[in-house]
């Protein structure tokens, strides 16, 4: 009874929001997250005190604060929040009037008519707030400047067109740059030239009777000089429309945005809340109601997938949807391999757009190494990057990435020497061999040089590892010593978990432990490796 | 078992503009801090700190320090819990790390060393895989890590990680603590902040840690960390960083569950004097406070006779509080550092 009577009273906290996507914060007079939820509406019971909600919609966010002594009579509502999208939607804050204008306009017209049954549309376009206006105008050029959309399969491989040449632009204001080119459906690759002559390529998927729409801002990219701007893959934002033109106030445009924003900021067990739903209930009730918007399906799904109890029934329905709706496309048979469905994706011939599909597919190639074509996988022998959500690569550029000689060690060749203990070992023996001019063998570590005029404070010496070991490259190793050698057994679990950290299919993994194997027991300076592929 | 703590700030690089006028600051803040009062004992050598060279040598190849030398310092802590017979190298592990960085994916960021340019970013050390590897194998019972960075998208993979046979789950009753200065893409800032320039993300930090984020009782837990630098990194921004979408208004922080029952120190709290400006009209109204206090959710801190004037000064911790001027009821948010705002409830 006593525990009854202690027990606080429990008050209902309302609170509405104009987004299904909205994140809702419930923080206590001291900023401790009491609760969580979603949009559109969400009652929470908490004990009386003063309350801080804030609502989070993309990467903005709102605040109010209340004082909670009673049971309030109606929700605390949060009107539309405008977030920064590189899509110049309706009710985003990064958009002017003419961007919009130019989208609706000319996406609508063909620049390029490669091909029919299928449309990509872009759009590069920079945005300054109206407080920064900089003078002289910090872009000069073309901003599609360096982009060129090529077709690449068995067969060959053909540029169709450079953007800033075919498309339309305009530099007054915040420059825009726009091109539409009629395609036959299948994936095309999107380049990157950068000032350095980096090479960045990204896949886009043209689906029959659909129009693909990517957005993208710029950036500044470095040079030896000055740096210059280019588009910004890493914030594309990508739509489809099934009627060819873009269509700003459309409201399943705003929900899909939403979720790639989602996908691009959340990870799985973000916030150490690893069983919070990242996909709102109105979310999950518009996909059971076959959805027509595939972007968003697509989205929806990883989302689901990073989800830590994921909702299995609904995302096979949303997969055989978006199977219904696109018909072959690289990111929904990537989905398909989660979902179990029939039939079962074939090895694939291109890259999916979005790096967690390649995540989805590099990781089922332990399971099924011909899952990937070896067409597929010589394309992507370069940097595996994950600009944002989606999946980027990168070619070298010949002026900067020389070709390294035959004992010295790629990135990845050298991130797996490090996790197979081939890099701490050469640490170790060089704290313990004897060092030049006949010095005497030492475990002490040599002092680090530090900067004149720092002497505060008692410090740990450290070793002075940088004349010892040149990073990667360990054909140096010129003092004698015994070479110990590694035995590296790698089951399925391992290789699973190789395959995730680096973004490499098991066989092309399989071929980079081989190299590195024959690189280190080529040289006699260094440990042995001995790779036991079970 | 100790604890131990790994300290790097570099503020000048050979090949790597701009130079930064903060890390050298932070980290040396940061080491007096985990010296004094994070229960790390710098005369034994327990406390590390590497700080970048000033100037730097002309080339990067030979700038200090680089991965390789922190690198070697995790393998000294790697050892020390491997030999040890209960399998740790101490107590608790404090990594913090300050100078130029990039993120290379949502859940990690990663300091960019000494030797690193341009055009080889490759030179870095990956913050929460080190600490996770720190963390889940159990070499400590408690890591804490703070990474003062940039966070921008590098076309990067990442490189210089322990490698990917961790333990999947902790041993029993283990924490840890991550705070980035920024979310995944963000800038980080540096500002002249009492006369000196520092990272706006470890500023915050070390107002958090001095006794701004301590309960009523003393104890800076995990939770009531986050909720000081949520809160108050903002603070410490200037107007066009507010307005700029590229730089973070808050960091980004993770704990392990259940947040409140990680205590990272005990500190006086801290209660900064503030003066609440009083509405027009106000001036011959009785004035009541409530908030938060000694546990307690919603009770009356203090309360006040008119005065005839339009302020009211008071000593308070940090938080929300309700304002009742006779009936009419306002919030009043007090600031990590005494600022306050007051608005209508």
């Amino acid at each position: 009874m006593s525990q009854l009577l202690d027990t606080p009273m429990k008050l209902s906290l309302t609170i509405s929001t104009s987004d299904l996507q909205s994140d809702i914060l419930v923080l206590d007079a001291r900023g401790r997250l009491v609760q969580r939820g979603c949009g559109p509406i969400q009652t929470f019971d908490v004990e009386e005190g003063i309350y801080r909600v804030k609502v989070l919609t993309g990467t903005e966010f709102q605040e109010k604060s209340i004082v909670l002594t009673k049971q309030p009579s109606e929700p605390l509502r949060f009107g539309p929040l405008s977030f920064v999208s590189s899509a110049p939607l309706a009710g985003t804050s990064t958009s002017h009037e003419y961007h919009v204008a130019a989208a609706d306009r000319e996406s609508r017209n063909t620049h390029v008519a490669d091909g029919t049954g299928s449309s990509l549309f872009f759009l590069v376009r920079d945005w300054t707030p109206s407080t920064a206006k900089a003078a002289p105008p910090r872009i000069t050029g073309n901003p599609a400047e360096g982009l060129s959309l090529h077709s690449v399969s068995t067969t060959g491989e053909r540029k169709i067109c450079d953007l800033a040449v075919s498309g339309v632009s305009d530099l007054r204001g915040d420059p825009w740059a726009a091109c539409t080119i009629g395609v036959v459906p299948g994936v095309y690759e999107l380049r990157l030239q950068l000032p350095t002559g980096e090479v960045r390529r990204q896949s886009f998927a043209a689906s029959a009777g659909w129009q693909t729409q990517s957005f993208l801002f710029m950036r500044q990219y470095a040079t030896e000089s000055l740096p210059q701007w280019r588009a910004d893959l890493s914030r594309t934002s990508v739509l489809l429309s099934r009627q060819r033109g873009f269509a700003p106030s459309e409201p399943l445009l705003r929900v899909a945005e939403l979720a790639r924003v989602s996908l691009a900021t959340k990870g799985s067990g973000e916030g150490g809340e690893a069983s919070r739903p990242l996909l709102p209930q109105e979310m999950r009730n518009l996909f059971r109601e076959k959805f027509s918007n595939p972007m968003l399906g697509i989205y929806g799904a990883h989302l689901l997938l990073l989800e830590k109890s994921v909702d299995l029934a609904l995302f096979r329905d949303v997969v055989g949807n978006l199977r219904g709706l696109l018909g072959s496309h690289p990111d929904v048979e990537a989905l398909a391999l989660r979902a179990g469905l029939q039939p079962q994706p074939v090895p694939f011939e291109q890259p999916p757009m979005l790096s967690r599909s390649w995540s989805l597919i590099a990781d089922a190639t332990v399971e099924r190494p011909d899952l990937v074509t070896e067409f597929l996988a010589q394309r992507n022998t370069g940097d595996f990057l994950s600009e944002g959500p989606w999946y980027v690569r990168r070619s070298p550029s010949p002026s900067v990435d020389v070709a390294p000689n035959d004992l010295e060690l790629s990135d990845v060749e050298a991130a797996l020497a490090e996790d197979l203990g081939v890099l701490k070992l050469i640490r170790r023996m060089r704290q313990t061999q004897p060092q030049q001019s006949g010095q005497t063998p030492s475990t002490a570590p040599q002092p680090l040089s530090l900067p004149e005029g720092f002497g505060e404070g008692p410090l740990a010496k450290t070793p002075d590892l940088d004349e010892a070991v040149a990073p990667y490259v360990v054909d140096d190793f010129t003092h004698q010593a015994t070479p110990a050698s590694i035995d590296a057994p790698i089951d399925a679990s391992r290789l699973r978990s190789m395959v995730a950290q680096f973004g490499i299919p098991s066989t092309q993994l399989k071929g980079v432990l081989t190299n590195l194997e024959q690189k280190l027991n080529r040289n006699p300076n260094v440990p042995n490796l001995r790779v036991f592929l079970k | 078992m100790p604890n131990r703590a790994i300290i790097v700030g570099i503020q000048a690089y050979a090949e790597l503009p701009p130079t930064l006028q903060g890390p050298k600051n932070d980290a040396k803040l940061f080491y007096d801090w985990v010296t004094t009062q994070g229960g790390v004992d710098g005369n034994a050598g327990h406390a590390t700190l590497m700080l970048g060279e000033e100037p730097p040598p002309k080339t990067a190849v030979d700038a200090k320090p680089t991965e390789e030398t922190l690198k070697y310092q995790f393998d000294l802590l790697e050892d020390e819990a491997q030999r040890s017979p209960n399998g740790r190298a101490g107590d608790r592990l404090y990594l913090y790390l300050s100078g130029h960085g990039f993120g290379q994916s949502l859940s990690d960021a990663s300091l960019l060393m000494a030797n690193a340019t341009q055009l080889r970013p490759r030179h870095h050390i990956p913050g929460r895989l080190w600490a996770d590897h720190f963390f889940a194998n159990g070499y400590f019972k408690e890591v804490l890590l703070f990474l003062d960075c940039c966070r921008e998208r590098y076309g990067m993979a990442t490189l210089n990680g322990p490698g990917t046979t961790m333990s999947p789950v902790p041993p029993n009753g283990a924490r840890c603590f991550y705070g980035f200065a920024t979310k995944y893409g963000k800038l980080a800032v540096e500002r002249m902040i009492d006369g000196a320039m520092h990272g706006v993300f470890t500023a915050t930090l070390m107002d958090a840690l001095n006794g701004g984020a301590s309960e009523d009782d003393g104890r800076i837990t995990g939770e009531s960390l986050k909720a000081y630098l949520y809160e108050n990194m903002k603070g410490f921004l200037l107007a066009e960083d507010l307005e700029d979408s590229d730089v973070a208004k808050e960091p980004d922080l993770y704990c392990e569950p259940p947040e409140k029952d990680f205590v990272i120190a005990r500190v006086p709290p801290r209660e900064f004097s503030v003066t609440i400006p009083l509405p027009a009209g106000s001036e011959m109204k009785a004035r009541q406070l409530f908030g938060e206090k000694g546990g307690k959710n919603f009770v009356k801190i203090a309360d006040a006779a008119a005065d005839g004037s339009l302020k009211w000064k008071l000593d308070l911790m940090r938080g929300t509080y309700q304002l009742l001027l006779n009936t009419e009821s306002f919030v009043v948010t007090v600031k990590g550092r005494g600022a306050i705002d007051v608005t209508a409830s």
